[in-house]
């Protein structure tokens, strides 16, 4: 918009230099012009242009004008105003499209109900229109909201913009309800003066609800509990040395008073079947299946027997091939890199291990210091962090008899373990992440190289374990809707088809009130107003002859 | 194209112009102005239409009442004058200035000659018109006569106008229209291209003269309008006959033109070298803003010369 202010205003100063600089040699047409064959010829060259005041020009007036309506007009875009409405019945009917909606009912499916109650609305809508004008729109919302009908005074047109709809593989975003009443709330011209919001959803009307506001909130409430047993949640546990996946956990949930005999079937990507696992329920109707994904491929993951609802009983995972830890090993004795299993790599590597002094950037880094050779201090700890990671498996009776050597405490690093002396023994740099600890592992056996060893570890792990694995599934979207590979359909909360999804309102509150006032923007005005006066001084410079330019 | 705007005097003026013209000349019977006659004998000639003045005596009821009662129908016998008129209008490019919103000298020539004709219609004379610069066979319309015939008189006006002017003048058809004792009125800005054309007319007066012809040269003057649109300062100079050249206009310059334009008309009024014609000049008047109508009927009312060639004899 910035841009478009300073095009204008550039405009408005070109305008008034062409004003300003006028052909200095008047035409004319004469008919005595023979007679001027007379006269003699000017004796220097006339200049081409004058300096003329601009100011005394009506149509340089009309043509700021129009600069600065249109300016005006920009400035303002999203300035609006209220327009007041009258007295009627402005309904939008919001409809729940989520998976959980394609779950069986009474009379079909949940959102075969839900027509059913739009059918209601309908009815209810042909009574109010009787005292007074109807307008409706309709909308369907899972993950998104879509606009089945736009703004009409039609009430067939429920009927028809429902009969075709479909519950998707989605989960629900009540959000999307919420904003849709904040919108009208707030003024903004959806098409219709909207007095009242319904929505018809198997989900329970939310707190916002029973709001009291401009609109009404009418919440109907779908599908009768039923009994469900399904997968809530796959996640990769990581190996703490490597980060890599070790195993997979798989996390079920029986929603209901029931806990039915279920079994986990697993597929590797070759198609042979793991051992089937049967569930144990815990008390909260939790159960959780553990697995070593090897070899990498797609896996497939099943419940049986299968639930009320159907997209929480299968899954797709993708197990990527194991991926060699990449370190940039910057000490003497790059042989421990191999003994670990890790990879040397110096171009953008997981881990980067050096000797203090080292630049550190955002790789993980871990700093080794001096040794543990030459000191010969004993002494007592002066501070350490409380159940920090890089403490695990550390007797701190046996650290205070070791003579550890005393570091420095590094640019950006905070103490995790201290000495009497202040001297650093562990420290920690939060982000970029990077550990600092006395000296490389030792091969001895003593307290001292157990610590070594134990502290290195530690460390690694603490820098390693952050990596976050790559995901073994995707969840479906409103742009990638079929369930295929490893795409799935677990969206939080659909599997929960036992709750008891309790409404708000009745259809029997829709009648006509006074409509609320919708936000009008202002800039039309102003642009057909610049418009006019456009065309007026258009015309003017047409007919008015010289003196108007 | 030239598009002529309606006379913006009314027929009733007109008729009381004829009235009073004809009052007002009743007595003088002297002058130079020479009386044109049709012939002394009372054989009865035709009905023209009763004007206050006329003998009452020679109305013919029974023919008035015949035409519906509209106008009293006056008996005309040879004795009576009547008299052969005809306008000749310049319709080149220079009488096409000064454009609008000023009055451009065809259209004031136009309205004079309409003017002229309808009185003289009226009075139950013949009117015929005539182009200076049409081309040979194109340059004049029928004779008209009596007020009925002003109508067509106005299409032929609008027809001649038209036409696209001729390089050269072109009066070799006025010999079979301008009879002897005609009033033969002229209608120019008298800017000729070149000496020829302005040889030619001069001559064709000249001759004209000779054969007892009443010649009214009327000289249509729009350099005083077309001065106060010119201004001072740096100007791009263009029109008929003129290539577009830049000067310097100061008061200098304005004389300069002035004095050839007057140089202009002495010369050709030289030219015609005989007495017995009269000149008359329409000048514009040295204003930017003009009102047309307003302009043409006031001259057109305090022009004695045309009042003197339009006067009646008992």
């Amino acid at each position: 918009m910035t841009a478009v202010l300073w095009v204008l205003g550039s405009l408005g100063l070109l305008t008034l230099a062409a004003h300003m600089f006028r052909p200095n040699v008047e035409p004319r047409w004469l008919s005595a012009a023979q007679f001027f064959g007379k006269l003699h010829p000017p004796k220097t060259r006339i200049p081409r242009w004058r300096v003329a005041n601009p100011f005394k020009s009506p149509l340089l007036w009309v043509q700021l004008l129009v600069l600065a309506l249109l300016f005006y007009a920009v400035y303002s875009v999203y300035v609006t105003q209220l327009v007041p409405s009258g007295v009627g019945v402005g309904v939008w009917l919001l409809v729940d499209t989520s998976a959980s909606m394609g779950v069986p009912d009474r009379f079909g499916t949940r959102l075969d109900a839900a027509r059913n109650q739009a059918a209601l609305l309908a009815d209810r809508l042909r009574i109010a229109s009787q005292d007074g004008p109807v307008c409706l729109q309709v909308d369907a919302f899972d993950l998104e909201r879509r606009n089945l009908q736009t703004a009409t005074q039609e009430i067939g047109a429920i009927h028809r913009s429902l009969q075709t709809l479909d519950a998707r593989p989605l989960g629900t975003d009540l959000g999307l309800a919420l904003s849709g009443r904040n919108l009208v709330s707030q003024g903004i011209n959806t098409g219709c003066a909207i007095t009242h919001l319904v929505v018809i959803s198997d989900q329970p009307a939310p707190v916002w609800a029973a709001e009291t506001g401009a609109v009404e909130v009418i919440w109907l409430s779908v599908g009768k509990p039923v009994d469900n047993t399904g997968l809530t949640q796959i996640r990769a546990v990581q190996n703490a040395l490597t980060g890599l996946v070790d195993k997979v956990e798989v996390r079920l949930q029986s929603y209901g008073s029931g806990r039915p005999n279920v079994i986990v079937k697993i597929t590797k990507p070759s198609g042979d079947r793991l051992e089937d696992s049967p569930v144990a329920w815990s008390v909260d109707g939790s159960a959780r299946v553990t697995f070593s994904p090897d070899p990498p491929g797609l896996w497939q993951i099943e419940v049986s027997p299968t639930g009320a609802y159907s997209w929480d009983d299968r899954a797709g995972l993708e197990i990527l091939p194991e991926e060699r830890v990449l370190v940039d090993w910057q000490l003497p004795n790059p042989e421990w890199a191999a003994t670990l299993g890790w990879q040397l790599e110096s171009n953008r590597p997981h881990l980067r291990v050096v000797p203090v002094g080292w630049p550190l950037d955002d790789i993980p880094t871990l700093v080794v210091g001096e040794g543990y050779s030459g000191s010969n201090s004993v002494q007592e700890i002066q501070d350490f962090k409380e159940s920090h990671p890089l403490l695990n498996d550390l007797n701190f009776d046996v650290v205070e008899t070791l003579p550890l050597p005393s570091g420095p405490l590094l640019e950006g690093f905070e103490a995790v373990l201290r000495g009497a002396d202040g001297g650093i023994w562990i420290a920690e740099r939060k982000d970029p992440p990077a550990v600092y600890i006395p000296g490389m592992l030792l091969s001895s056996d003593d307290n001292l190289g157990r610590f070594s060893t134990i502290v290195f570890f530690n460390g690694v792990r603490f820098l390693l374990g952050r990596r976050v694995p790559p995901p073994l599934y995707t969840l479906t979207t409103p742009l990638e809707l079929t369930i295929e590979g490893s795409r799935t359909a677990l969206h939080s909360g659909e599997g929960d088809t036992a709750q008891l999804a309790n409404g708000f309102g009745s259809l029997d509150q829709i009648m006509p009130r006074q409509q609320p006032a919708t936000k009008e923007p202002v800039w039309p005005f102003w642009l057909v107003l610049a418009m006019v006066v456009f065309c007026v001084g258009l015309t003017l410079s047409l007919i008015g002859g010289e003196r108007w330019i | 194209m030239v598009k002529l705007e309606p006379l913006p005097i009314k027929a009733q003026f007109l008729k009381e112009y004829a009235l009073s013209n004809q009052r007002k000349w009743r007595s003088s019977g002297g002058g130079a102005q020479l009386r044109h006659h049709s012939g002394q004998s009372l054989e009865f000639r035709e009905h023209t239409i009763y004007i206050p003045g006329d003998d009452v005596r020679h109305i013919d009821w029974l023919a008035s009442a015949r035409g519906r009662g509209r106008d009293l129908l006056v008996r005309r016998f040879h004795a009576d004058e009547s008299f052969h008129l005809v306008i000749s209008i310049d319709h080149r490019e220079s009488m096409c200035y000064p454009q609008r919103p000023g009055l451009s000298k065809i259209q004031a020539s136009a309205w004079l000659a309409e003017a002229l004709a309808a009185i003289a219609l009226y009075t139950g004379d013949q009117v015929r018109l005539h182009s200076l610069f049409g081309r040979r066979g194109q340059t004049y319309g029928r004779e008209h006569k009596g007020p009925n015939s002003l109508a067509p008189l106005r299409a032929d006006l609008n027809r001649l106008v038209s036409y696209q002017p001729q390089a050269k003048i072109d009066i070799s058809d006025l010999g079979s229209i301008l009879p002897p004792t005609a009033i033969w009125v002229i209608l120019t800005d008298l800017y000729f291209i070149d000496d020829k054309q302005a040889t030619q007319l001069a001559g064709r007066i000249r001759s004209a003269l000779e054969g007892w012809r009443t010649i009214l040269l009327i000289e249509m003057n729009s350099w005083p309008y077309e001065k106060a649109l010119l201004g001072e300062g740096p100007r791009r100079i263009a029109g008929p006959g003129f290539l577009p050249a830049e000067y310097e206009i100061d008061g200098k310059a304005l004389e300069t033109v002035h004095n050839a334009i007057n140089v202009n008309r002495q010369n050709f009024h030289k030219m015609i070298d005989h007495r017995g014609w009269v000149k008359d000049c329409w000048d514009w008047e040295d204003k930017t803003q003009m009102d047309a109508a307003h302009f043409f009927k006031e001259r057109f009312q305090t022009d004695l010369e045309l009042r003197k060639i339009l006067r009646r004899q008992e």
